[in-house]
């Protein structure tokens, strides 16, 4: 049976600041990516879909269960982007705490919490206290917690933060397995992340969802506006100085440029095909606004 | 800019720019599947909450308690005295109330606000599991006090006892933060002190007819502590 979470015309207005502007999604099983810079609004949206803001305006749902209802948030996972922990708490009572919050019986809660240890690799330091982990250590164990329950709607907000790339890569595989059949949204603005796992993207711009669907689709935005050239050191620094350049990097006594143009820019400029970085710049490059 | 504008215009652009209305949306949340309702709600969350307590907390709840109404028996203090050391039961709630005020300086808030169950509630539905714990411990004590002060003995422990328990919970719904847990000291300490003060004055306390103003007093502390721990277990914290 498929669940979607629905937001309908989600607004968050700080006085005359809109942070989020009526934002409307629906969502079912599979993994979407919330891309955007920072100050996009993505943690004030992730958080009201958490029940941790209030919206101004609209509702939210999954399953037709309002937010602040139990029985939503009984189903819910999430992990913020920061997040702290009691001092004199080990691995495995910061998870069987969560797990009280949660609802959960004890007896499963530390089956649970033994299992996802193991499964973040975090088993041999269920007895250690928090406070001696690394970075990556906490950002492990704050995954494992927001999978206590076996949420069947799963927020990440920066879950790849402070992660090694052997992490990173794990972590992508353990979403791509849970998103077959749960709504996992994931909020980053690592774009590779979200092209390596998401199935649905979302560019979140000053509070406005600009664009949402598959890579594909979302990419059509800049079809025919990237281009590559290689260019001698000074006339490389003055295209870049007038558009967004995605890449530059030296050939020979010349840099290669990968810059984007609604036309050609430069004479031998070849068209690209797109990446998300791309769609990234062109979102959100200062070039681009100025 | 928009303060600027004439307020015709103003009203002219709100209703041109206003966001229709959705159509067929109970339509449409309608058609979506139902989630089956979790096993949940207050009771669930005691009952849940009944194994994480440790046996190291159910001891301390207990010899706290014995302690308290134990001092009423030592030489040099008589039964009077006593009956006011029940209002300072409820200290237990300190604890409680100290565990709530870390949460933010802790980093802890937004992790545990996205959770089923509020702090609050956990807190809350502890509590009332020890003070249960502790029913033996005023059991016995109305054991001794029995002989020599009938069953009005009860109430005259659990008068003080449930007023200053009342008076905790709606201290922690008021107070929230590192005040907390003095305004929960203030309240037992304060019940206490107008217990004893009330003895020093020329009141026939435990004069028979009084027993009514006791039982009454029982009542109303076991009702308002009832409502406002309902609240609490019944509403988590939006922010």
């Amino acid at each position: 049976m498929e669940y979607q979470l629905v937001l309908d015309r989600v607004t968050k207005q700080y006085g005359p600041k809109i942070a989020c502007d009526r934002i409307s999604l629906q969502a079912g099983p599979g993994v979407y990516g919330l891309l955007g810079a920072n100050g996009a609004g993505k943690t004030t949206l992730l958080r009201m879909i958490c029940g941790v803001l209030r919206p101004t305006s609209g509702d939210i749902r999954f399953a037709g269960l309002d937010v602040s209802s139990e029985g939503y948030r009984a189903r819910l996972g999430y992990l913020p982007q920061d997040f702290g922990y009691y001092p004199e708490f080990t691995a495995l009572d910061f998870l069987l705490y969560l797990a009280a919050l949660k609802g959960l019986p004890r007896a499963a809660a530390r089956q649970q919490s033994r299992d996802l240890l193991e499964l973040v690799g975090l088993t041999g330091e269920a007895g250690h206290r928090i406070r001696t982990f690394s970075g990556g250590m906490r950002q492990r164990l704050g995954i494992a917690q927001a999978l206590l329950g076996d949420p069947q709607l799963l927020v990440l907000d920066e879950p790849t933060a402070g992660l090694d790339p052997k992490e990173r890569v794990r972590f992508r595989n353990l979403i791509a397995r849970l998103g077959a059949r749960r709504t996992v949204l994931l909020s980053t603005h690592i774009v590779s992340d979200v092209e390596h796992i998401a199935g649905t993207i979302l560019i979140l711009k000053s509070g406005v969802l600009l664009q949402s669907g598959p890579r594909d689709a979302v990419l059509q935005a800049v079809q025919g506006k990237v281009w590559t050239c290689t260019l001698p050191p000074a006339e490389a620094e003055a295209l870049c100085a007038r558009y967004p350049a995605a890449d530059t990097c030296p050939a020979g006594e010349k840099v290669a440029l990968r810059l984007l143009a609604d036309a050609c820019p430069c004479p031998g400029a070849q068209p690209a095909e797109p990446t998300l970085e791309d769609l990234y710049l062109y979102h959100f490059s200062e070039v681009s606004e100025a | 800019m928009i303060s600027r504008i004439d307020p015709k215009t103003r009203q002219a652009l709100q209703a041109a720019f206003a966001v229709p209305p959705p159509s067929r949306k109970a339509e449409f949340l309608r058609s979506l599947p139902p989630l089956p309702p979790p096993a949940g709600g207050p009771l669930w969350l005691v009952r849940v909450q009944l194994r994480y307590i440790r046996k190291r907390v159910w001891l301390a709840g207990t010899a706290a308690a014995a302690l308290f109404l134990g001092a009423g028996a030592l030489p040099g203090w008589n039964a009077d005295r006593a009956w006011a050391l029940s209002a300072l039961l409820p200290l237990g709630l300190l604890a409680a109330a100290a565990e709530l005020g870390r949460s933010a300086p802790c980093g802890m808030a937004e992790l545990e606000q996205a959770c089923r169950y509020d702090l609050r509630q956990l807190v809350l539905a502890r509590a009332w599991l020890l003070g249960l714990g502790q029913l033996p411990v005023l059991a016995a004590a109305l054991a001794a006090a029995g002989p020599v002060w009938g069953a009005a003995a009860a109430l005259y422990l659990l008068a003080p006892y449930l007023l200053a328990a009342w008076l905790c919970l709606w201290a922690l719904g008021v107070c929230r933060g590192p005040e907390a847990p003095f305004a929960c000291a203030a309240a037992c300490v304060g019940v206490a002190v107008l217990r004893t003060a009330l003895e020093q004055a020329p009141l026939a306390l435990y004069a028979p007819p009084a027993l009514w103003g006791w039982g009454a007093a029982v009542l109303l502390g076991a009702g308002l502590t009832a409502r406002q721990a309902r609240r609490w277990l019944a509403a988590p914290g939006v922010g």
